[in-house]
């Protein structure tokens, strides 16, 4: 059954995720393209003063990359399932449907994980060799916000998608602009550093949202 | 798992309400700060804080504490320091001031705005430091081969090209700063990263004593030096200027907040006669010239200037408003005072 469930999300899922995959590693190798290409023509000891001085990060352009796939995700991953009802018969198998959403999350959580990854793998192997610790960590700290708020986004997509009623929907779309506001908050280097736990936490607490949807559309809540 | 969810639900929905409701509360009701005077300048000439404001008909006129009102052509001259081109402009420069002679060239020479944000002390940082050649073979500073990080041990240079540690220059600079006395690690230390200036004045660097130390690089040899403070000053944070009169190193903060000026080349330091700065917290502005200085400091309280004489930095007069308007509590995750997001109540 659990090879079943896993299988009914990868055939959902793997067009978007080729391309998704494509998308982050694409951008990621354009980000250092750039790179490479300023430290062809001004040299490295020129981008190491423009990192220092200037608070240049090299990854800005990846920010909100990991937040489209995020929302994506969820969109191609729940709306077939609700569009179709297929979600009635998911309720229907002779399988906990709380295992059953959780794997459903699991699938997209782990993609998504693969996805930031590969990306974040990019950043790191061609910046490294040029920059120092402390310059290296400047660009990182500055995305991993990003990839929470890809998760962050994930999740919530999933919990509006499964939601049977507009108002709760509505709601749930405010609390993710809101919360996604939280991940944006500032671009400067290091800013999230003191609140990398917070971030994680909204995130694993919202993760739980999506069973009060699905426990709403099994008894039958609608507008 | 259905509790489980509703209780995540009302706590993110809860986090939410704490974190918004304040700032749209402010957002819709907040007022200025009525009682906030954001620039103002004292005068040489009447003793007075003397302030640019608009009169009748929109036109500029001056205006001082003492409820003096001046036409524009006036407050030039009771301003004479800050408004000299206007002065020189009309010929009206004057020959001397608080009874000494005076020269348009030595007064632009020592005009000087020094400003600090708690953000700049405070704000997350790169620890990586950038030491210019203060002597460069042509008037321009050239690009730096190298940074440093300051280690427990002392700084080690990472050469950018192919970002290796220089060995050599690292020991070398260790061991000139350990000559004169530093003991490691380096708490605070501050330059100005900036290849357009007129001259370097270097590093002042703070040690694990809390001893102030100045450091350049001339020749690419270390020039250090150990800055002596007077008995029970222990030196925190440090500001360099490279103000265009080159009398001054720079400004540095004790462990008590009281504020000094570091003399050049002499190295001698000089309270200045105000009662605290704490720069963790404040914001300072500093408008000077050879003849007077004006400090403005101001912070979530209020906002408090100073006359200063500009040679024995003794305090002539103090101008203190405070803010009525309290701001409302609420959550907040950023602050003007660092740049880091984290949850804070105030």
């Amino acid at each position: 059954m659990l090879q079943a469930l896993f299988y009914k999300e990868w055939i959902k899922t793997r067009w978007f995720l080729a391309i998704a995959f494509l998308i982050s590693i694409g951008i990621s190798i354009y980000s250092m393209m750039i790179f490479k290409h300023a430290m062809d023509m001004k040299g490295i000891a020129h981008i190491w003063v423009m990192m220092l001085t200037r608070k240049v990060t090299l990854v800005h352009l990846i920010t909100y990359v990991p937040i489209a796939i995020g929302l994506c995700l969820g969109v191609v991953q729940f709306v077939p399932e609700m569009y179709k009802k297929s979600i009635k018969l998911s309720l229907h198998l002779p399988f906990d449907i709380n295992r059953s959403i959780a794997i459903m999350l699991l699938w997209g959580a782990v993609c998504l994980a693969i996805c930031f990854q590969a990306n974040f793998l990019i950043v790191w192997n061609v910046l490294h060799p040029h920059l120092p610790s402390e310059l290296l960590a400047q660009s990182l700290s500055t995305i991993y916000p990003s990839y929470i708020a890809g998760f962050f986004i994930y999740f919530m997509t999933a919990t509006i998608v499964l939601e049977p009623t507009w108002k709760w929907r509505l709601g749930y779309i405010i609390i993710s602009a809101l919360g996604l506001h939280l991940f944006l908050l500032s671009q400067t280097p290091f800013a999230y550093n003191k609140f990398t736990w917070g971030l994680m936490l909204i995130t694993i607490i919202i993760t739980t949202f999506s069973w009060r949807s699905i426990y709403r559309f099994k008894v039958g809540c609608q507008d | 798992m259905k509790k489980v969810s509703q209780i995540s639900l009302i706590g993110m929905i809860a986090l939410l309400l704490i974190w918004q409701l304040p700032w749209i509360y402010q957002f819709i009701f907040a007022h200025p700060q009525q009682s906030a005077m954001r620039f103002m300048l004292f005068s040489p000439i009447t003793y007075e804080f003397t302030y640019p404001d608009r009169g009748a008909n929109d036109k500029l006129v001056g205006k001082d504490l003492a409820g003096h009102i001046y036409s524009a052509n006036q407050l030039d001259s009771v301003l004479p320091l800050f408004y000299n081109r206007q002065l020189a402009d009309r010929n009206a420069f004057p020959d001397s001031i608080m009874g000494k002679p005076i020269n348009l060239k030595e007064i632009q020479e020592g005009r000087f705005m020094f400003r600090n944000f708690p953000e700049d002390t405070n704000g997350p940082i790169a620890p990586l430091y950038m030491l210019l050649e203060s002597a460069p073979k042509r008037l321009d500073f050239e690009l730096p081969k190298d940074m440093f990080r300051c280690t427990t041990n002392g700084l080690e240079f990472i050469t950018m090209q192919n970002n290796q540690i220089d060995l050599a220059k690292s020991t070398l600079f260790t061991q000139a700063l350990k000559d004169v006395g530093c003991s490691f690690p380096i708490i605070h230390l501050h330059n100005i990263p900036n290849l357009r200036k007129r001259y370097d004045n270097g590093f002042l660097l703070v040690d694990r004593q809390h001893q102030l130390f100045h450091m350049q690089m001339t020749h690419n040899k270390p020039v250090c030096h150990r800055i002596d403070l007077p008995k029970d000053v222990l030196a925190n944070q440090v500001f360099v200027t490279e103000f265009d009169s080159r009398k001054h190193y720079g400004f540095f903060t004790d462990t008590t907040n009281k504020m000094y000026v570091i003399d050049a080349p002499s190295y001698q330091i000089h309270p200045l006669d105000i009662p605290e700065f704490n720069p963790s917290t404040q914001e300072i502005m500093i408008i000077g010239n050879p003849y007077m200085w004006t400090i403005r400091i101001e912070d979530d309280r209020g906002t408090t200037f100073y006359g200063l004489d500009g040679s024995d930095y003794h305090q002539y007069r103090k101008k203190e408003y405070i803010y009525h308007n309290k701001p409302f509590m609420g959550l907040h995750f950023t602050s003007s005072n660092d740049g880091y997001v984290y949850p804070h109540w105030n």
